[in-house]
């Protein structure tokens, strides 16, 4: 039978992994054809040689990856995204000479492949701790077709965000900068030797280089869409004077603490100059500044999603969340060092995100302690009941239009499925709700399925308590996947749960948020 | 509720509820255009047992939802789950499999088309080239050497 190409294609995109796209590749030409496509679509390549001390060095994944698109004009053509993610080598340079010959392979075959313009379908582009050099010949070859870049880096100082032609990078939508520490950077001498002044005086000249020629390439970005930026502690050098006028997406991960005030001086201005931010993403700002975080005007009016990761509340945190006027989605993570935040804390926030008519849709929160049980002790799991009744009734009162809420952090106690129903069965909007806690009993193997689909059917039926709750997630500790049961009302009042195993990305994707450290 | 007819490519005539008939964008579109049909639309790349089967397949969907705007061919939710009916309507010897999928491609009925094509995927997991050759009967057109290339060129990806 003779099969139209375009159907061996979709017949391939539906098999599961690369292993599969690797046999139907052998198959016949037009099968290859289908099969190429896919595996070399998205290409995610890691450059660590192994068995450095000895002859045979290999390159994992890299070297071979790179030949293939170098010798094969067909797999270069069909990749989409490109990631290339390298070990960064001991600070001894015994290790960074040993590893330079297999670099330079790796250079010269990505270098042949961008001289002829080999990687036209190439959107996006992700280097992780790249070998500068081959970050050059990328940046330069993909540069003005790129959609969307992430850079991360302990030297950005090296590197240079030039395309062949100098000039506008129109395409260019996201952008991921992640500074992170550069460990060479050491002097050895005394604090205020002159040697170590001068070395200094040297790193803050390279600095100021950096910054120039990173706003330079922003200022070249005049269709960013989304800006992520992390680790800087020279956020404000880097956003005085940076503008994007369809910046969508701001999200500013840790920077240093002891700039916050230049990073929340900045915020406001960059946020007054980007009235058209939608999603605001700050991980602990505002926090521990002098300066009190006003949003503009337009900017409250304008943000719909909030995504904020603190360590601790900080004072003026309900001052700052009560600004918002229209948000529809509100997330919040808190770095867990000691417990969780506190009980009190989460009652009180409750109240502040109802501002508007409209109300806020889409809510995630840590556990709070007392209903966690991490700052009880056994004696009092009856205070953790209350305590949750307590949040049901602020919850329905205070958040009245949420659809989708999502709690994280495992609790110490694990309350039951009946007592969660229970205390969210005030709450009349709500439709999803997942929560990082194990509904579900160990089942021994020798239990017959109908055992679990009672347990199961006892769950939705507990939730229907909720009024318009339709589906309920939750954590299944055996085998690390999460179980999505969806509450099925029958007539006379039969109540039935249809059990599905979702994995933890999809929960996360849904109910938490790619800016949390942690996700659900 | 209104009918129209088709006409299969052996000339057999079959009625059926234009609800039904109208799954099928090509059809649909056909339909919107020239108005009321008292004639029999011809389906020329469709013969008549193939058209009952997809006509059996409308029918036992034509309630569902419109599909969603071109679903994302990259999305890492792609699914090769098929729900119980349709893995039933599957069970088909292997030349009807790929006439009901042909037919879906021509009629334009995307859902069709995929859980045809999510059914051979299925039946290809786990299975080695030459497995798979077997199983469609389908010709191997490469030269040794050229399957070797092939072979050492995706090395990376088995690793």
């Amino acid at each position: 039978m003779n099969i139209p190409q375009e159907i061996i294609d979709q017949i391939v995109s539906y098999l599961p992994d690369q292993v599969s796209y690797v046999r139907a590749a052998l198959v016949n030409k037009a099968w290859n054809y289908a099969a190429t496509s896919m595996l070399y679509r998205h290409i995610g390549m890691e450059f660590m040689p192994r068995n450095s001390n000895y002859e045979d060095m290999e390159h994992r994944g890299m070297y071979n990856v790179c030949l293939a698109l170098a010798k094969n004009p067909y797999t270069s053509s069909v990749v989409q995204s490109l990631l290339l993610y390298f070990h960064q080598p001991q600070t001894n340079t015994t290790q960074q000479q040993e590893w330079e010959p297999s670099l330079a392979q790796v250079r010269s075959l990505l270098k042949e492949v961008i001289d002829r313009n080999g990687l036209p379908r190439v959107r996006k582009l992700s280097l992780l701790y790249p070998d500068v050099q081959i970050a050059h010949i990328l940046l330069k070859g993909l540069l003005p077709q790129i959609h969307s870049l992430q850079v991360v880096s302990p030297v950005f100082k090296y590197l240079y965000f030039e395309s062949e032609e100098p000039t506008v990078i129109s395409n260019l939508q996201e952008l991921d900068f992640q500074f992170t520490q550069d460990i060479s950077r050491r002097g050895g001498g005394f604090l205020f030797s002159s040697e170590q002044l001068a070395l200094n005086q040297e790193w803050k000249m390279m600095e100021d280089k950096m910054h120039d020629r990173v706003n330079g390439f922003l200022s070249r970005c005049p269709s960013l869409q989304v800006l992520k930026i992390t680790g800087t502690k020279e956020l404000h050098t880097l956003l005085q004077s940076a503008h994007f006028p369809s910046l969508k997406t701001l999200e500013i991960g840790q920077v240093f603490s002891h700039q916050v005030d230049f990073a929340v001086i900045c915020l406001n201005s960059f946020l007054e100059r980007h009235p058209t931010i939608t999603r605001l993403a700050v991980n602990r700002l505002p926090d521990g500044s002098s300066h009190p975080f006003i949003l503009p005007k337009e900017s409250a009016l304008n943000i719909r999603e909030f995504i904020s990761c603190i360590e601790e509340v900080p004072s003026d945190y309900l001052g700052f969340i009560r600004q918002f006027q229209q948000l529809e989605t509100f997330r919040l993570e808190h770095h867990m060092i000691v417990g969780s935040i506190s009980h009190r804390e989460i009652l009180e926030l409750l109240p502040e995100l109802q501002h508007h008519k409209q109300g806020i849709k889409n809510l995630t929160l840590p556990m709070p302690t007392h209903i966690s049980g991490w700052t009880l002790t056994d004696a009092k799991r009856a205070l953790a009941r209350s305590s949750l009744t307590q949040f049901g009734i602020v919850f329905a009162r205070s958040v009245p239009a949420v659809e989708k809420f999502g709690i994280s952090q495992i609790g110490r106690f694990d309350m039951e499925a009946s007592e969660w129903a229970q205390a969210l069965s005030f709450h009349n909007s709500l439709r999803h709700f997942a929560i990082k806690t194990s509904f579900l009993p160990t089942i021994s193997v020798h239990e017959p399925a109908s055992y679990r689909q009672g347990l199961i059917n006892d769950i939705a039926r507990s939730f229907s308590a909720v009024p318009k709750l339709e589906t309920v997630v939750f954590f299944e500790s055996l085998n690390q996947q999460a179980v999505k049961v969806t509450i099925q009302r029958l007539d006379h009042d039969v109540v039935e749960g249809i059990e599905e195993l979702i994995s933890v990305e999809d929960v996360n994707e849904e109910f938490f948020d790619e800016f949390f450290d942690s996700g659900w | 509720m209104s009918e129209i007819k088709l006409l299969s490519s052996d000339q057999a005539t079959i009625t059926v509820q234009k609800e039904v008939a109208e799954r099928s964008i090509l059809i649909k579109n056909m339909l919107e255009d020239v108005g009321e049909v008292t004639e029999a639309i011809p389906i020329p790349n469709v013969n008549e047992s193939v058209l009952k089967k997809v006509i059996e397949w409308c029918e036992h969907h034509k309630g569902d939802p419109p599909a969603q705007a071109d679903d994302d061919s990259d999305s890492r939710k792609k699914s090769t789950d098929i729900d119980e009916w349709d893995q039933k309507f599957m069970q088909v010897d292997q030349e009807m499999l790929f006439e009901i999928i042909l037919a879906a491609n021509y009629l334009d009925i995307k859902p069709l088309l995929d859980v045809g094509c999510k059914t051979v995927a299925n039946m290809i997991k786990g299975k080695s080239p030459d497995e798979i050759r077997k199983t469609f009967n389908i010709q191997n057109d490469f030269t040794p050497e050229e399957e070797e290339q092939i072979r050492r060129e995706n090395e990376w990806a088995e690793e």
